[in-house]
């Protein structure tokens, strides 16, 4: 048993990648980098507007840049708890946001618009009441729908609602500008309404409190204007809106072949789902290994305590934690360790999802090791302690084998169930294959070619693993 | 020289009294068989003495070791040396299935008493050898038949070179033409003077092997006694009709 331990704790430690320190301040920047023209992945950086901006107010103010990419949910939370300096993500300035966050003066004018089909009778935002609208959750847009219109059908991705839309299960969607651009050019059957919806201000987002920062932040904002060179960061991108709306109309490729070829091999991104894989295989790999350590000991606490009436209070606490974990959903569960137990230290979000994913899974394996100790003939327990074993030798050398072998099959699903659950770790801008599979979504506005290949890129790691788990029941029968 | 020394025992399973006032001595190399009706408590004295049970009241001295004194258990330094001092063969084996009836026997030897893993290993061949199991040493418990379990786990029991082995109807699960090679063993291991105590059911082994046998009742010792005195002259009325019924074939 020890072996195996050591050899958890071993395969965990290469899993940790080593910390450097910089010698100069460091400005981290959160963004959610799924909006070009303001923030996105090309050629595997997160480049934008934004990104150039605070790139440049980093440059001349003598910060080292660090840049992290997260849902946009999570951003504000980001600055907030402190795991990022200021949030550029295209952030409309809101009432409601200024009470979470400080806002920068504003860069940037932008506009709401409303996008629907060709042949829509809706001419102007003033019909549309009633009608089913389609929105990006958490935006402004979703916002002013749902406070002036009605409640509108949330998607989590621009794409997603295009595709709604383009299946006729939507009315209208609204939508930035920018975007809305490349998603009528890429869709012959949709047009973009002349009047905006409304017009907005981004700003840049710092925690309350940062009044220095902020000060540095407006200075060198104000310099950039005067300078032009705001304006120039502008230009440069609306050549890049332009060329991907020339792209995603002028294919090589036509039909399948083409939306292959856009999705995986153009500009290399099939390279997002090679190094989600990585992350994905890394997370589920750990935190299953340190699941089942977790596991083990709560299942023999937990054991213990039933046959011998010994560790109360351990099993106190562990029946606390199997509540707990089991009663909440994972999301939360993730989302809480980084933002809340690892709020004020930086710790590597790889790690930080191992930790997370380790204790949900460590409850659920508790219980199949417990149920697979009771599977154990209690002869087995007697005949150990009748040899003069300790009640915890038997149970390592003894019962705990048995019961492994036992559980193997629940325990091969539960790890399914893990690798699939790891799904989300985009909520922690952690760039597993899901998240790989949004991002060159984000980039080809195209739902469905990513979606499938990331499908059966889970499909098929499933499919490997049932076999492996197959051959290693049929070696672990031999004794039966 | 009393190997085992039991003094008014007593055990109560919540309101049921299984064990009464239980009193009795084992010498060195005696070999003792237990016999009474269902339910009259045999296992659970067998589970006292070995340890597996915890007794109310009394007291047990074993291998030269209080193990229970007037009801009160000794330290854990001493009952974990008690421990080694017996071994326990029960009514269905018990062997561990994960393990190969090598392993089986030496790994308390290994672990517990800390001897070298080559001499465990040595040793082991030779008790197999002594079972008649030589040519098993490799196999799996599941690839062998009951009485061959039966006789890697008197191995497996011998390998920690107790004083005292305690038997729990060791062919009772067996069929019979399978129990002969186990009761031969045992009594090979008698003629060697191990020291025994044997629940059985088996009279005829019991009068051939045994010096002396405890008839059990109600959780009481009713008569205790030379073999061939307590099977073909009881003194008392319950032993009598028990061998009686016992004869005549039920
Ligand atoms: N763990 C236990 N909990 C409660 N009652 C028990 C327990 N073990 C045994 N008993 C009861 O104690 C009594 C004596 O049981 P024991 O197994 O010692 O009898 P036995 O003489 O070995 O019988 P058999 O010949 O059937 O094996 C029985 O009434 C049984 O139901
Ligand atoms: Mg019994």
């Amino acid at each position: 048993m020890k072996r195996y331990i050591l050899t958890i704790l071993f395969l965990l430690t290469l899993l940790l990648p080593a910390y450097g320190a910089g010698n100069k301040p460091v400005l981290r920047m959160v963004t959610s980098a799924n909006f070009p023209p303001y923030e996105f992945h090309d050629n595997n950086t997160i480049v934008g507007i934004d990104v150039d901006i605070v790139r440049e107010i980093a440059k001349r103010n003598n910060f080292d840049l660090l840049i992290e990419d997260m849902k946009f949910d999570s951003i504000i939370a980001a600055v907030q708890t402190g795991k990022g300096d200021i949030a550029a993500s295209a952030i409309t300035v809101t009432e409601d946001r200024k009470k979470m966050v400080d806002f920068s003066i504003p860069y940037v004018t932008s506009r709401q618009v409303i996008i629907v089909p060709g042949d829509s009778l809706i001419d102007s935002g003033k019909v549309l009441k009633g009608k089913r609208i389609g929105v990006q959750h958490g935006t402004t847009g979703d916002n002013y729908v749902t406070e002036n219109i009605g409640e509108p059908q949330r998607y989590d991705d621009a794409s997603m609602a295009i595709t709604a839309l383009l299946k006729g299960k939507l009315d209208a969607v609204v939508l930035d500008y920018e975007p809305s651009q490349v998603h009528a050019a890429k869709n012959p059957a949709l047009k973009i309404l002349e009047e905006p919806l409304f017009f907005e201000e981004y700003a840049f987002a710092v925690a309350k409190g940062r009044g220095q920062l902020l000060a540095v932040i407006n200075q060198t904002l104000s310099q950039l204007k005067k300078d032009g060179v705001l304006t120039e960061i502008r230009k440069k991108y609306e050549k890049h809106t332009e060329e991907v709306v020339k792209n995603v109309t002028e294919e090589k490729y036509t039909g399948i072949a083409g939306d292959f070829y856009t999705n995986f091999v153009k500009d290399n991104r099939w390279q997002y789902l090679v190094d989600g894989f990585y992350v994905t295989i890394a997370v589920a790999v750990s935190s299953v290994l340190f699941g089942v350590l977790i596991g083990f000991v709560v299942a023999v606490i937990r054991s213990t305590a039933d046959q011998t009436g010994k560790l109360k209070i351990a099993n106190f606490f562990c029946r606390l934690y199997l509540a707990v974990i089991r009663g909440t959903p994972v999301v939360l569960q993730l989302l809480i360790i980084y933002f809340v137990v690892f709020g004020s230290v930086d710790v590597d979000k790889v790690l930080v999802a191992i930790i997370a994913f380790g204790i949900n899974s460590g409850a659920y394996v508790a219980e199949i090791i417990r149920s697979g100790i009771m599977s154990v003939d209690r002869g087995q327990m007697e005949a150990g302690r009748s040899l003069g074993f300790s009640y915890l030798q038997t149970m390592n050398l003894i019962i705990l084998p048995q019961a492994f072998k036992n559980v193997l099959p629940a325990l091969g699903n539960e790890f399914i169930v893990l690798l699939k659950e790891t799904s989300v770790c985009g909520f922690i801008a952690l760039q597993d294959l899901t998240k790989g599979g949004d991002i060159i979504r984000s980039q080809t506005y195209n739902a469905f070619m990513p979606l499938i290949a990331v499908a059966l890129i889970y499909l098929l790691l499933v499919v490997i693993f049932s076999k492996l788990l197959e051959i290693l029941e049929k070696r672990l029968k031999r004794n039966e | 020289m009393d190997i085992l020394s039991i003094n008014n025992l007593s055990k109560s399973f919540r309101q049921q009294q299984v064990l009464r006032d239980i009193s009795f001595t084992v010498k060195q190399g005696e070999v003792i068989a237990v016999i009474g009706p269902s339910g009259s408590g045999k296992t659970t004295l067998l589970r006292c003495a070995a340890m597996l049970e915890n007794a109310d009241g009394g007291s047990i001295d074993l291998g030269g070791i209080s193990v229970v004194e007037s009801g009160k258990y000794a330290d854990k330094a001493s009952l974990k040396s008690a421990r080694t001092k017996c071994g326990m063969v029960f009514q269905n084996f018990n062997l561990f299935p994960h393990m190969l009836v090598l392993d089986n026997i030496i790994d308390a030897p290994v672990h517990v008493l800390g001897i070298p893993r080559q001499e465990a290993v040595r040793e082991a061949l030779a008790l197999l050898g002594k079972m008649e199991m030589q040519e098993y040493v490799n196999a799996y418990p599941c690839e062998l038949s009951g009485g061959q379990q039966q006789r890697v786990a008197i191995a497996r029991a011998l390998a920690l070179h107790p004083e005292i082995l305690f038997f729990d109807e060791p062919t009772s699960a067996l069929d019979p033409e399978l129990t002969n090679g186990v009761l031969r063993v045992i009594r090979a291991l008698a003629e060697e003077d191990m020291t025994m105590v044997i629940v059985t059911h088996e009279m005829d082994f019991a009068e051939k092997v045994a010096d002396r046998i405890i008839f059990m009742a109600d959780g009481m010792v009713v008569e205790d006694g030379p073999a061939a005195e307590v099977i073909h002259n009881p003194a008392n009325e319950r032993t009598k009709a028990f061998i009686a019924g016992l004869k005549s074939g039920f």
